[in-house]
């Protein structure tokens, strides 16, 4: 793959609100606007490079849920965190991830440094964002500017399509809530922090959502009522009430762009666990995606699949690599590069020198794993080296589309570029 | 593989108009052809039965089924409990979320606020939480549809109105009541997980 720097030829701010994408421009680290959205520059990448990582995404993913398989199987939850009933709603819902826990999408983090290796960074399997940004401004961006070429992008439809599926197995599974409202069997509820980026994730996954046939409403998650009834709902559930939305309107299905673990910490939480378990709220991402957000899982994967091509190398403990070594520090909960830090190993595990990279943030007590570093797609600019990631999606178990992201910084964070791409076949 | 353009452009052509898609407290019309009227209620009330209430919307409706002086007696005793209990907004656009009509009430001291505007009133021989006095209450009808007391949801109305008397089938529980109590509604309980760390991943 070969990054190409062009003149953005067409008035792209004003495309790309038109589209309603409206967060795409960015604060730089020291203040003033920075582009996020970049068209300045896009990959141009080979038909057999797309479909090394389609093959490489579909495969990872598949190793993902069998690690997966094997924690609830070996009850293998301490790494993660999780409370004992935390992890038996993990338990059920990955119980029930053929039916109505299915999943809806993920991404993984691909690092392609271009020897022709392509190794999984992690995978942001239960809140991805970037989402609107590949499957729509991306396309309308090739539309625009290269009629002529193509894209490794076909999330919008498979989206509808897995939406449509999560739909069906809802409403054939029905809900025990005996609420004398039952319009909720067919509305899903997206909920996300009142930001500018989320909300806007949110707005484009409603209208996907409505296009497979869902009613769908948008609400800020501090929006989100609990209708105390002060007797259980459901015989035996001990449930006494139900989430709504503004109108009142029970919440049946859920989407949230918050993270489990933020939910579940939160004054509601113990309330969405409950009502979970109960089946009486069903969520995307299901609860058994905690366990891949989870950088935790990172040890997982090396353990079970030691020296497997497609994986850097992992530990929870930095002693184990057992060798001089650069490595990645990050925080098991983080999120966009926070806490990351990069930094050399001595064959002890201890750490010499300064490290390399790191940016500040507030994660990190929820413990930390080590992989080794690898290096990133790269290209030199006029500005200077550029380090790019590879974000490859996952909708239902295939792999669909994949999103750049670009950094000056080797560590790739909230306000890294998202530059496109295209194919010639 | 399915990497080639087989999206249309359709598709980005209506992303993120909001089109169809319900944003934050937006009231809705939709109304799938799937979709029942309400007929169950909370396991916190027991129903013993169902039974057909008359809404009216003037004395003159209520006088083809009663005595127009106890219609009268009826209707005030409705609006008397509607000034006193009606839920009260302060902007037009909070109580048309909720309420399909609302009406600003002038206060004697320059303000205003408002309220949902009454479609009516029923009256029965078991309202009144069992004992059987012959009250009436106020009825509204919310943004959904359903005909509501102040405090109860009766029901989706079965019967347009026809010279001003709607019907709505309203669960009756063993209490003597009639309709489904409203639950107790609090918020913000997702508020820390709004306010922290920004952007999902």
């Amino acid at each position: 793959m070969e990054r190409v720097a062009i003149t953005p030829l067409r008035d792209w701010q004003s495309a790309a609100e038109e589209l309603g994408f409206d967060w795409h421009t960015a604060e730089a680290p020291g203040g003033g606007p920075q582009p996020y959205w970049d068209e300045s520059a896009y990959w141009q990448l080979s038909a057999a490079e797309v479909d090394d990582i389609e093959a490489a995404t579909a495969e990872l993913h598949a190793m993902c849920l069998d690690a997966v398989a094997h924690i609830i199987a070996e009850k293998e939850f301490t790494p993660f965190g999780l409370t004992p009933a935390q992890a038996g709603l993990v338990a059920a819902s990955w119980a029930r991830r053929e039916d109505e826990d299915l999943s809806l999408y993920g991404r993984f983090d691909l690092a392609i440094p271009g020897n022709g290796d392509i190794k999984m960074l992690e995978y942001n399997a239960d809140t991805p964002t970037g989402l609107y940004e590949a499957a729509v401004m991306q396309w309308q961006w090739l539309q625009t500017v290269f009629p002529d070429r193509d894209q490794f992008n076909s999330l919008h439809e498979a989206l509808v399509a897995r939406f449509q599926e999560i739909r069906l197995r809802w409403q054939a599974r029905g809900v025990p809530m005996e609420s004398e409202r039952r319009e909720e069997l067919n509305t899903l509820h997206l909920i996300a922090a009142d930001i500018p980026e989320d909300r806007g994730t949110i707005a484009y996954l409603a209208e996907v959502a409505l296009e497979a046939g869902f009613r769908a409403k948008t609400l800020a998650a501090d929006r989100v009522g609990w209708a105390e009834t002060g007797a259980p709902v459901t015989r035996g559930s001990g449930v006494t009430g139900w989430f709504v939305d503004t109108e009142d309107q029970p919440i049946a299905g859920l989407f949230k762009l918050q993270p489990w673990e933020w939910l579940l910490a939160d004054d509601f939480g113990e309330k969405l666990l409950a009502l979970t378990d109960a089946g009486i709220v069903r969520v995307i991402e299901p609860a058994w995606k905690m366990l891949l957000s989870n950088k935790a899982i990172l040890p997982v994967l090396w353990r079970l699949n030691p020296g497997h091509a497609l994986l850097c190398e992992a530990h929870a403990d930095r002693h184990a690599f057992k060798r001089p070594l650069r490595v990645v520090a990050k925080p098991k909960l983080g999120r966009e590069g926070a806490n990351v830090s990069i930094a050399d190993l001595d064959a002890a595990g201890e750490i010499t020198g300064a490290p390399l990279d790191h940016v500040d943030g507030p994660y990190g007590q929820e413990g930390y794993i080590y992989q080794e570093a690898v290096p990133l797609a790269q290209a030199t600019t006029a500005r200077g080296p550029v380090h790019a990631v590879i974000g490859s999606w996952i909708v239902g178990d295939e792999s669909r589309g994949i999103g750049i992201r670009e950094s000056n910084t080797l560590i790739t964070g909230n306000t890294s570029r998202f530059v496109p791409h295209c194919f010639t076949p | 593989m399915k990497k080639s353009k087989i999206r249309k452009s359709r598709y980005v052509a209506s992303v993120l108009r909001g089109a169809g898609v319900v944003i934050l407290a937006l009231p809705i019309a939709a109304c799938d052809p799937g979709q029942q009227a309400a007929t169950e209620q909370p396991a916190t009330e027991q129903k013993v039965g169902e039974q057909d209430v008359k809404i009216y919307s003037s004395i003159e409706a209520c006088a083809s089924d009663a005595d127009p002086a106890a219609c009268e007696a009826a209707r005030n005793q409705a609006i008397t409990e509607h000034r006193e209990k009606a839920p009260r907004y302060t902007n037009a656009e909070q109580c048309r979320t909720e309420n399909k009509e609302c009406e600003e009430v002038r206060t004697s001291s320059g303000g205003s606020y408002f309220m949902p505007m009454m479609m009516g009133f029923m009256m029965g021989r078991m309202l009144g939480g069992g004992g059987y006095g012959f009250g009436s209450r106020p009825v509204y009808t919310d943004s959904q549809g359903y005909a509501n007391t102040t405090d109860r949801r009766l029901g989706m109305p079965a019967t347009p109105s026809a010279g001003g008397t709607t019907t709505v089938r309203a669960p009756v529980t063993a209490g003597g009541d009639i309709g489904t109590r409203t639950a107790t509604v609090s918020r913000g309980g997702f508020g820390s997980s709004s306010a922290r760390f920004g952007a999902a991943s």
